[in-house]
């Protein structure tokens, strides 16, 4: 009778136990079924922001402004998204890609980036975020990011120029996508009127980490003349090339012997070898320039249609109508040949902002020194033993193969499994369940992971405690070799 | 980065039970081709096996510590015996070959 009793019992509960199974199995492949990944959306606008910048260069953000209009024509706005296949992950890294633009006059358009993450915040804010546009570089903590600041001359009616966008985001989900607005048919804010016809987009190998920009094929801002390579360097995407937000017109650190004079006001340089820039620098209408250095030996010269005049080291000047400057040495060092570096430049600022091959070398080794990412090493310590040569198949794959499971959790990530279904056409995809457990079961599965956690680490803590009394015992002294 | 570094151990003993049973495993391919194969072949399942590990883990619900921990003491446990048993080894030798 007992056993009868204890059978029926323990039938019943067997069955339960079945269908309770069938139940959790058939919901998890409903859910299967069902489930998809959600889809990126970008977010519609009704109206937009125009940034521009200032005309004092990069610097503090309240050096910009922008202005809010409607967007008069959202049906008319035109998508360029970045698609699955072209969509840029950032996760830790800095990537950038260029945009070429062809500007009409009569069609206005502006040019919104929009960077999706899921966690905004921390893929976007100032030191994250940045547009580099020509000669400025902008800085912009808006989700949204304008386009605009292009040097532009009214000489024509279509233009050209380009802009960089650099990003450096922290979320695997970082992707971007670009909508050109139909702005309102006025466009009258900003420094430069322009509206844009059409958009190509230019990958710089978002696969590389390293600060990418693309200085050799753009470069519309060479505002230096005299290209005398020992005393002076370009500017313009070197800056950006080395990720320095300097927006030095000139620059250089090397000396040269001469005399023109003690201060010169006119347009001919006794000696040319004297001159840093013998040709004019051509740059920007009311302006205040700083020549920043530390040889007072060199000056600075206006041209203001005839008439000349001069500054020194650590002095400004404000050009005013006038578009020329240039710098020379005005005074020699007797016996001199080559002098010690010295550090001087033109700048829309008023410090000395380094740049250049050797400062570049001088911030390669503050970056190392200061640079606390040991991520390298990981690869480093992990590649160390990639080398040796693995067998996988007759007995070694099999006797190796609890060590090759091991090996394989220690760098598991989830994919969902794709299972083709035969007859009917489909893919049955089982998603990957741990999100999913954290999406429906919320601070349950903190709990859950409490107590896995206690028990794992308990059932770990007791076995190498016996592992470690038995290598007391002197007569074990065998290997376990089916352990292998 | 430890997790790196206990994979590069497995890796090499690996490498050296694969060094260990090569001429094995040549002797069986040449002269026992259909054992060969079929020795392959249950090394091909391990294989695909092993490939859907990371959904399993996630089917599982098991957060990385708890994944961090088994591995650990899989490897102290396939490590730590065959050091012991090699000092243990080297001082009896010693015991035995000194005058």
């Amino acid at each position: 009778m007992k056993h009868v009793i204890n059978w029926t019992v323990g039938s019943f509960f067997r069955t339960l136990g079945r269908i309770i199974a069938y139940i959790i199995i058939g919901a998890l492949i409903a859910f299967a079924f069902t489930y998809k990944p959600k889809a990126a959306t970008l977010t519609s606008y009704d109206t937009y922001q125009l940034y521009w910048n200032g005309q004092s260069g990069c610097g503090s953000s309240n050096k910009y402004s922008y202005t809010t209009y409607a967007n008069s024509d959202p049906a008319g706005d035109l998508w360029q998204q970045g698609s699955l296949g072209t969509r840029v992950y950032a996760k830790g890294a800095e990537f950038s890609f260029n945009f070429q633009y062809n500007l009409t006059a009569n069609k206005y358009y502006d040019v919104e980036i929009n960077l999706m993450s899921s966690d905004l915040s921390n893929a976007l804010n100032t030191t994250n975020v940045y547009v580099d546009s020509g000669t400025s570089c902008q800085d912009f903590t808006a989700s949204r990011v304008a386009l605009i600041g292009f040097s532009l001359n009214n000489s024509g009616t279509n233009y050209s120029s380009k802009a960089t966008i650099r990003i450096m985001a922290n979320s695997a989900t970082t992707y971007w996508g670009i909508r050109l607005y139909k702005g309102p048919t006025q466009f009258i804010a900003g420094p430069n009127n322009f509206g844009i016809s059409s958009i190509t987009i230019t990958e710089v190998d978002p696969s590389n980490t390293n600060v990418i920009i693309d200085n050799a094929t753009n470069n519309t801002t060479n505002i230096i003349n005299n290209n005398n390579e020992n005393t002076q360097q370009i500017i313009d995407s070197q800056n950006q090339l080395l990720g320095k937000k300097c927006d030095n017109l000139y620059n250089f650190s090397n000396y040269q012997n001469g005399s023109i004079g003690n201060n010169s006001t006119s347009e001919s340089l006794s000696s040319s070898s004297n001159a840093l820039t013998t040709d004019w620098i051509q740059v920007d209408t009311n302006t205040t320039y700083y020549l920043n250095g530390d040889y007072n030996r060199v000056r600075w010269q206006l041209k203001n249609g005839n008439t000349i005049t001069y500054g020194g080291v650590d002095s400004s000047v404000n050009t005013g109508n006038n578009t020329q400057l240039r710098v020379y040495y005005y005074w020699s060092d007797s016996g001199a040949t080559t002098g010690p570096d010295h550090k001087i430049s033109i700048s829309k600022s008023n410090s000395y902002c380094e740049y250049g091959s050797f400062s570049s070398k001088l911030d390669e080794t503050n970056d190392i020194l200061n640079d606390d990412n040991v991520s390298g090493a990981t690869n480093k310590a992990g590649n160390f033993f990639s080398n040796f040569t693995t067998n996988t198949h007759g007995l070694t794959s099999i006797i190796t193969a609890p060590l090759s499971a091991i090996q394989s959790l220690t760098s598991a990530t989830c994919s969902p499994i794709v299972l083709p279904l035969p007859f009917v056409n489909s893919n049955l995809t089982l998603p990957c369940m741990r999100p999913i457990y954290v999406d429906t079961f919320g601070a349950f599965m903190s709990l859950y992971d409490t107590i896995t956690l206690g028990i794992v680490s308990y059932w770990v803590l007791v076995r190498i405690f016996a592992l470690v009394k038995d290598f007391k015992n002197p007569e074990h002294d065998e290997v376990e070799v089916m352990d292998l | 980065m430890i997790g790196k570094i206990l994979s590069g151990i497995i890796g090499l003993i690996i490498s050296l039970v694969n060094l260990i049973l090569s001429p094995i495993d040549n002797l069986i391919t040449s002269a026992l081709p259909d054992l060969s194969n079929a020795l392959t072949s249950v090394g091909n399942f391990f294989t695909i096996c092993l490939q859907s590990i990371g959904w399993v883990i996630s089917l599982s619900g098991l957060s990385s510590s708890v994944i961090s921990i088994i591995v650990v003491y899989f490897v102290f446990k396939l490590t730590a015996p065959l050091l012991f048993y090699f000092i243990k080894l080297a001082i009896s030798w010693y015991d035995k070959l000194k005058p």
